[in-house]
């Protein structure tokens, strides 16, 4: 009784901080802030998962959501300035029309879910190992496995890194190493389409 | 295990590119692109020949089935015509060249693996496997939108690209993740079965989230915003890919939630598909008629295209399937004939206006002809293909009983004659003023211009494809399962 | 005391309006926002919200079979790859023009 009291008591006490810091990274106007918030938000969505009992993905979301994509966040917006841009310009009007579309999307949404009966099974048998249990799954190559999914997430993350490298380097100048034609300054028009030809040999060699 | 390979050769071939860029210099980069070419070739070839059009994999977690087999080839062919146009502007062989458009290897195998991401789409038969491949056929195509590291336009375009495609992303994995709940299942065959006859509120909410990310996907009206600024803003040769590309993946990625996994309410939902099918189609059309970019144009007529397609979801599958897989058939051979002369013409002159096109005829009739099969195709005139695949889907929605409908498309394709003819009317009957100097000629793009333009004129004389994809469709659905 | 708050232990429908909520509040955020890396913010918050969604239905409606968690993982992957790539065409756009607000992006018109 009193661990089931426990539940209650952080299951309110995250939601309502989850939801408060929530509600701060998306309206405050310092951007830098409004990381920060999200950061936390993340968090404590993952003492959220461990109240769930999925430590597992608690650990993945404090390394991938914290560790990764909030760092890459706060990084773009220092590299970009963004916290001094966003202080300009509040649209009442955009804010009114989108509060009153979330708001109904929420009211909506929490109706479906609140009138429709998800089966409900309770837990038998005694805490299965869900490690153990979600690596077999993601390399299972059986009728219930994810190694599909699983392979192409992999190729997913590949095409993001070759990507985010090819187009957020600085244009280079020319002559410089790993370049391609393409990214000479200079001249728009050349006398001949066999521009090709005008490229010093050996130039982009490794 | 035949029915991967194809995949595996894409996906070999892009790997090969990839590392094969890095012991390569400018001069030797020129090979990648017939590298790229070939892979797809082979992979082309080995479906056509030795792939069955049906099987399964991983323990059902990957299938083969006969309109799969459609798509894949239509990927395919999508992405190797893109790579035959994007060569002349990649290789510097463009008279006005393009800057800021580098790193070839990591261009073509990014290409390649958004060709992964589609074909693995449509062989996908649970959740986890469908939001991942599509995201994997979206995410190279956001890459590729901001290709151009000079121009802000290309990386405005990519930007919008992102936050829009997270934002489909979001809403497909909330439904996806409301209907396990439902289910307590990711595979779609148990979803469908357990779904059948379910009318809980939850469904719905589920539908609407799932059906809004297919939205985003085809363009649909609500959600078409940005669509024109990333076709726009993208390089060309992107906007050509992903103007036929990503339409597909949308389409078969409406096939699977449609048919595999909402197959027993689809009928339903006849008179919510025929209002958005009348938005989008009106919509797309209105606009088109205002635009002087030739891209922004092209977007417009791919947003009304998309109106088109929904007509198919109206009727009974065995018509509707057979008509859409006609349709995108025919819209990915026309669209691409018509980019490929828009990038020959940007690559050539520089200019991208429609009014540029100014004389075209005279100083290369080829090409003018070739558009302007093209842009006739898209508008449906007879007996083009563009006019029998329209035909096939305005008759689907008539049989439905939906006449309005019909009128109104019929209405949306004669304005969309007059906006097209605009395009036409430029290179042949608008007076030259000044002496337009003789554009030359890309074997690349004219390659792929004579190739596309063939079927463009043909396909819908001849009844054997449309009668090829029938069959497949009938013993597609035979072995759908029945929810 | 103890036995209120023990009775009132939160099941599936206090856990789901949590991810509802949540996911409002993304989309609010989607829809206010003006910059671009704020508003994949607000995208990152729908998705968080999606894979606790995923979590919370493998925990109450499965009996353990982690179905929901693998699909939560691959969620938060995808964030990441999302993320990855708009945050570089954001820095690359930065440094073409100066501003990442994505309403005075207009360069694009007809």
């Amino acid at each position: 009784m009193i661990s089931s009291a426990v539940y209650t008591v952080m299951f309110y006490g995250l939601s309502a901080a989850v939801i408060l810091l929530a509600v701060l990274a998306v309206n405050l106007r310092q951007l830098l802030r409004a990381a920060l918030a999200l950061m936390g938000m993340l968090s404590l969505s993952a003492g959220l998962y461990v109240l769930l009992h999925a430590e597992f993905l608690a650990g993945v979301q404090v390394l991938v959501y914290i560790g990764g994509i909030v760092v890459l966040i706060v990084f773009a917006i220092m590299l970009t300035r963004s916290s001094e841009l966003l202080e300009d310009h509040p649209r009442p009007l955009a804010q009114v029309l989108g509060a009153l579309l979330s708001m109904f999307f929420l009211f909506v949404a929490a109706l479906a879910l609140r009138d429709t009966r998800f089966p409900v099974q309770v837990q038998t048998g005694p805490p299965v190992d869900d490690v153990r249990q979600i690596g077999l799954l993601l390399l299972d190559r059986g009728a219930t496995g994810y190694l599909v999914p699983f392979e192409l997430l992999s190729l997913l993350l590949l095409v993001a890194i070759i990507g985010g490298t090819v187009i957020a380097r600085k244009v280079a100048p020319p002559k410089q190493p790993f370049t391609t034609g393409g990214d000479a300054r200079g001249e728009t028009i050349t006398e001949s389409a066999r521009t090709q030809r005008d490229i010093v040999p050996g130039e982009g060699a490794p | 295990m035949s029915i991967i390979i194809p995949e595996i050769i894409v996906l070999a071939t892009a790997f090969a590119i990839l590392i094969a860029d890095l012991f390569m210099n400018e001069r030797t980069r020129v090979y990648l692109a017939p590298a790229a070419v070939a892979g797809l070739l082979l992979a082309l070839a080995v479906m056509v020949v030795h792939t069955p059009a049906s099987g399964a994999l991983i323990g059902g977690r990957f299938t083969m089935d006969a309109a799969g087999w459609w798509f894949k080839i239509l990927f395919m062919i999508s992405a190797l015509i893109a790579v035959l146009l994007s060569m002349d502007t990649l290789d510097g062989r463009a008279r006005v060249r393009v800057r800021g458009m580098g790193f070839r290897g990591e261009y073509y195998s990014i290409l390649l693996f958004s060709v992964v991401g589609m074909m693995f789409l449509v062989s996908a038969r649970d959740l986890a496997t469908l939001f991942v491949s599509l995201e994997l056929a979206t995410l190279p195509l956001f890459v590729l939108a901001a290709w151009r590291r000079d121009d802000p336009k290309s990386g405005e375009a990519g930007l919008k690209y992102v936050v829009l495609g997270a934002l489909a992303s979001a809403f497909i994995v909330y439904g996806f993740g409301i209907l396990y709940g439902l289910t307590q299942s990711t595979d779609l065959e148990t979803i469908a079965q357990r779904l059948a006859g379910e009318r809980a509120p939850a469904f719905w909410l589920a539908a609407a989230l799932v059906l809004a990310g297919a939205g985003f996907k085809l363009t649909i009206v609500p959600f078409h915003m940005w669509a024109a600024d990333v076709y726009q803003g993208a390089p060309t040769p992107v906007t050509a890919y992903l103007s036929v590309g990503s339409k597909a993946a949308g389409l078969a990625f409406a096939f699977q939630v449609f048919y595999r996994i909402f197959g027993d309410a689809l009928p339903h939902w006849d008179m919510l598909i025929a209002i958005f099918a009348a938005l989008t189609m009106t919509l797309g059309n209105l606009v088109a008629i205002v635009q002087h970019d030739i891209k922004r144009f092209m977007a417009f007529s791919a947003i009304s295209q998309a109106g088109y397609f929904l007509l198919g979801f109206l009727g009974a599958a065995e018509e509707g399937v057979p008509a859409m897989l006609f349709y995108l058939l025919v819209y990915i051979f026309s669209n691409l004939a018509v980019f490929a002369c828009i990038i020959w013409f940007e690559n050539e002159t520089g200019k991208g206006q429609i009014e540029d096109y100014r004389g075209l005829s005279l100083s290369n009739p080829l090409m003018a002809l070739g558009m302007t099969l093209a842009l006739f195709s898209l508008a449906g005139i007879p007996p083009l293909s563009g006019f029998v695949g329209k035909f096939f889907l305005f008759s689907i929605a008539s049989k439905a009983g939906f006449h309005g409908l019909v009128a109104v498309a019929a209405v949306n394709s004669t304005i969309s004659l007059y906006y097209y003819l605009r395009v036409v009317r430029q290179m042949y009957i608008e007076p030259v003023d000044e002496r337009v100097p003789a554009p030359g000629s890309s074997v690349s793009i004219g390659l792929s211009l004579a190739l596309l333009s063939v079927p463009v004129a043909i396909l819908g004389i001849l009844p054997t494809v449309y009668e090829g994809i029938h069959a497949a469709t009938i013993a597609w659905l035979a072995s759908m399962p029945q929810g | 005391m103890i036995e209120l708050l023990a009775r009132h232990s939160p099941g599936l429908p206090e856990w789901l309006t949590l991810c509802v909520v949540l996911y409002s509040i993304g989309l609010y955020g989607l829809l206010t926002r003006r910059n671009a890396i704020a508003m994949l913010m607000a995208v990152e918050i729908m998705l968080n919200a999606a894979a606790l969604n995923f979590v919370v239905f493998d925990r109450f409606s499965t009996n353990q079979q982690a179905d929901g968690q693998v699909m939560a993982l691959f969620v938060i992957v995808m964030a990441a790859a999302e993320i990855v790539v708009g945050m570089a065409i954001v820095v690359a756009l930065y440094r073409m023009r100066g501003t990442v607000d994505i309403n005075q992006m207009n360069s694009m018109r007809g």
